[in-house]
C-alpha cells in the first residue's frame, strides 16, 4: 500500500521531470537569476555601517565596473540593493518619494521601520516578481535600525546583515569578528573586509568597495573607500601604427560647396 | 438670472462671481508678506492669537513643498491644505521623472493652474486662497512668485497677499531695495507686517530660506528685531524733531 505522505527526506526530482517536459514541448526552462553583488550592513556603537561592491553584471559580463548600489532613502536612511538593477533603482527612489511627503506631511524625519513596511509591502504585492534584495540602514528617534529585505515581502531585523550573492563570503567575515559596541573604525574596516571577501570570492561581485556611515545627525557616504582592482598601466603600447590599414582609392573631401549644393532642393 | 449661481457662467459684463467671491475670502484672510533678498527669501505672516488652550504648533500658514520650496496662503486655510498635498506630490513626481529638485516657477505654475482648473470644471468652486511661493531654483536663483483664485500667477520682488495687503505693498514699494542682504530682508518683513498687525511678535511667524535651507526664527528673535526697528524709528523721529527745531 502506498503511503499517505510521500517522505520528507532526500531530493525531490519533480522539477527536473517538469523543466525536462517544458524542453520537450519547446517551452524556456525556468532559470534561477543570481544577484551577483555583495551587500552588507552592521550597527556600531553610534550608529550603522552599510557596504556594497560596485560591479554590475549582465549575465557573465561585467556591465559597469563603478555602479553606485547604496540609494538614497531619506536624510537619515540609506539602502542597499542586490538584484534586478532596475528594480533596486526604482523600489529605492518611489519609496524615497513617499517618504518625503510622508515627513512632509508629519513634519519630522520618517522612521527606519516605516521604510521597511513600505518597502515589504509593496514588494509582496508583486509576489517576488520585482527582483530588489535590499539591505535598509538609518538612525531615527529610536536608534540605528538594520533590515535585509527579501524580494518576496519578508525582513530580518538583525546586527549585522549580508545580501546578495556575495552574502556568504561576506558573512563568514562578520560571523568570525562581529561583536556588539564596535568603534567606527573598527566597523568600517569590518564591512570593508566583508565586501572584499565578496569582491575576490564570488565572480558576481567585483571592483571597489562603497561605504555609508550614519550616525545621530550625520551621514557620510564615501565612493570608493577602498579600490582593490585599480587598472595597473599597460607594459607595451597596443596602438596600430599609422598606415595600418590599406586604402585602395582616395576620394576629394566634401567642401563648403558641397555642402551648400545639397542645401538646394 | 442670477450668474453667482453656477459657477461656469459668465454674468454679460464679462465676470465670474464665484471667482471674485473667492478673491474676497482672500481679502478677509490675514496677511502674508514675501521678499526676495540676494541670498535669501523671507516669508511674513501675520497669526491669529492663539486661544489660551490652543496648542499653537496645529496653526500654521506656512508650509513645505520640497527641500527647497515653501508656500503661505491668505484665505481659507483649509484650502490651502489640498492644494499643498497636490503640490507636495507634484513635487515628487517630478523628482522621480526628471530627475532633479523642481524650479519654483515650474511647482507655482502647477498651483495656479490647479487653481485655475477649480474656476473651469463642473461640481467644483475655486480655493479661497492666494499663495505666495517662495524657494530656490536649482541654480540657487531666489524667487517668489504669487497665485491667486482665478488662477494667475506673477512674479515678485516682494509682495503682500490678504487683508491690508494694499498697505503693505505700497510700504514695500516704499522702502525695498534690490539684493537686500539676509537680516534686512528679515527686518523689512518684519517692518512691513507691524504696519498692519498691532500685536507684535507673538502674532508674526517668519521663514527664511537660503541655499543651504530654511529656518524660523523664535519669539524672542523676532522680538529683538521689533526692538531694533523701534529704536531707529525713535532715532528718525529724534532727528526730525531737532531739524524742525534748527529750522524754526
Amino acid at each position: 500500500m502506498a503511503p499517505l505522505l510521500e517522505p520528507n527526506a532526500g531530493f525531490k526530482f519533480d522539477n527536473a521531470k517538469r523543466n525536462q517536459l517544458l524542453s520537450d514541448k519547446g517551452y524556456m526552462v525556468p532559470t534561477a537569476t543570481k544577484t551577483g553583488t555583495t551587500i552588507v550592513g552592521l550597527i556600531y556603537k553610534d550608529g550603522v555601517v552599510l557596504g556594497a561592491d560596485t560591479r554590475a553584471t549582465n549575465g557573465s559580463i561585467v556591465a559597469d565596473k563603478n555602479c553606485r548600489k547604496i540609494h538614497y532613502l531619506a536624510p537619515n536612511m540609506y539602502c542597499c540593493g542586490a538584484g534586478t538593477a532596475a528594480d533596486t533603482d526604482f523600489t529605492t527612489s518611489m519609496i524615497s518619494s513617499q517618504l518625503a511627503l510622508h515627513s512632509l506631511n508629519t513634519g519630522r524625519d520618517a522612521r527606519v521601520v516605516t521604510a521597511m513596511t513600505m518597502l515589504k509591502q509593496y514588494l509582496f504585492r508583486y509576489q517576488g516578481h520585482i527582483g530588489a534584495a535590499l539591505v535598509l540602514g538609518g538612525y531615527d528617534v529610536m536608534g540605528p535600525h538594520l533590515f535585509t529585505i527579501y524580494p518576496h515581502g519578508s525582513t530580518d531585523k538583525l546586527p549585522y546583515v549580508t545580501m546578495g550573492s556575495g552574502s556568504l563570503a561576506a558573512m563568514s567575515v562578520f560571523e568570525s569578528s562581529w561583536r556588539p559596541e564596535l568603534s567606527r573604525e573598527e566597523a568600517v574596516e569590518m564591512v570593508k573586509d566583508a565586501i572584499e571577501a565578496g569582491i575576490f570570492n564570488d565572480l558576481g561581485s567585483g571592483s571597489n568597495v562603497d561605504v555609508c556611515i550614519i550616525t545621530k545627525d550625520n551621514v557620510e557616504y564615501i565612493r570608493g573607500y577602498s579600490q582593490p582592482n585599480e587598472r595597473v598601466p599597460k607594459e607595451q603600447s597596443y596602438r596600430f601604427a599609422p598606415g595600418t590599414t590599406e586604402f585602395i582609392a582616395t576620394a576629394p573631401a566634401a567642401t563648403a560647396n558641397d555642402a551648400a549644393a545639397m542645401d538646394v532642393s | 438670472m442670477s450668474y453667482d449661481r453656477a459657477l461656469t457662467v459668465f454674468s454679460p459684463d464679462g465676470h465670474l462671481f464665484q471667482v471674485e467671491y473667492a478673491q474676497e475670502a482672500v481679502r478677509k484672510g490675514t496677511c502674508a508678506v514675501g521678499i526676495c533678498g540676494k541670498d535669501a527669501v523671507v516669508l511674513g505672516v501675520e497669526k491669529k492669537a492663539a486661544l489660551k488652550l490652543q496648542d499653537s504648533r496645529t496653526m500654521r500658514k506656512i508650509h513645505q513643498l520640497d527641500e527647497h520650496i515653501f508656500i503661505a496662503s491668505a484665505g481659507l486655510v483649509a484650502d490651502a491644505r489640498v492644494l499643498v498635498d497636490m503640490a507636495r506630490v507634484e513635487c515628487q513626481n517630478h523628482r522621480l521623472t526628471i530627475e532633479d529638485p523642481p524650479t519654483v516657477e515650474f511647482i507655482t505654475h502647477y498651483v495656479a493652474s490647479t487653481q485655475q482648473r477649480y474656476t473651469q470644471s463642473g461640481g467644483r468652486r475655486p480655493f479661497g486662497i492666494s499663495t505666495l511661493v517662495v524657494g530656490f531654483d536649482p541654480d540657487q536663483t531666489p524667487r517668489l512668485f504669487q497665485t491667486d483664485p482665478s488662477g494667475i500667477y506673477y512674479q515678485w520682488k516682494a509682495n503682500s497677499i490678504g487683508r491690508n495687503s494694499q498697505t503693505v505693498r505700497e510700504y514695500l514699494e516704499k522702502h525695498y531695495a534690490d539684493n537686500a542682504s539676509e537680516a534686512d530682508a528679515i527686518k523689512l518683513a518684519v517692518k512691513s507686517l507691524l504696519e498692519v498687525v498691532q500685536t507684535g511678535a507673538k502674532n508674526i511667524e517668519i521663514l527664511v530660506v537660503t541655499k543651504d535651507g530654511s529656518r524660523t526664527p523664535n519669539v524672542e528673535e523676532i522680538e529683538e528685531i521689533i526692538k531694533v526697528i523701534e529704536a531707529e524709528k525713535a532715532e528718525e523721529a529724534e532727528r526730525k524733531a531737532s531739524r524742525r527745531m534748527a529750522s524754526s
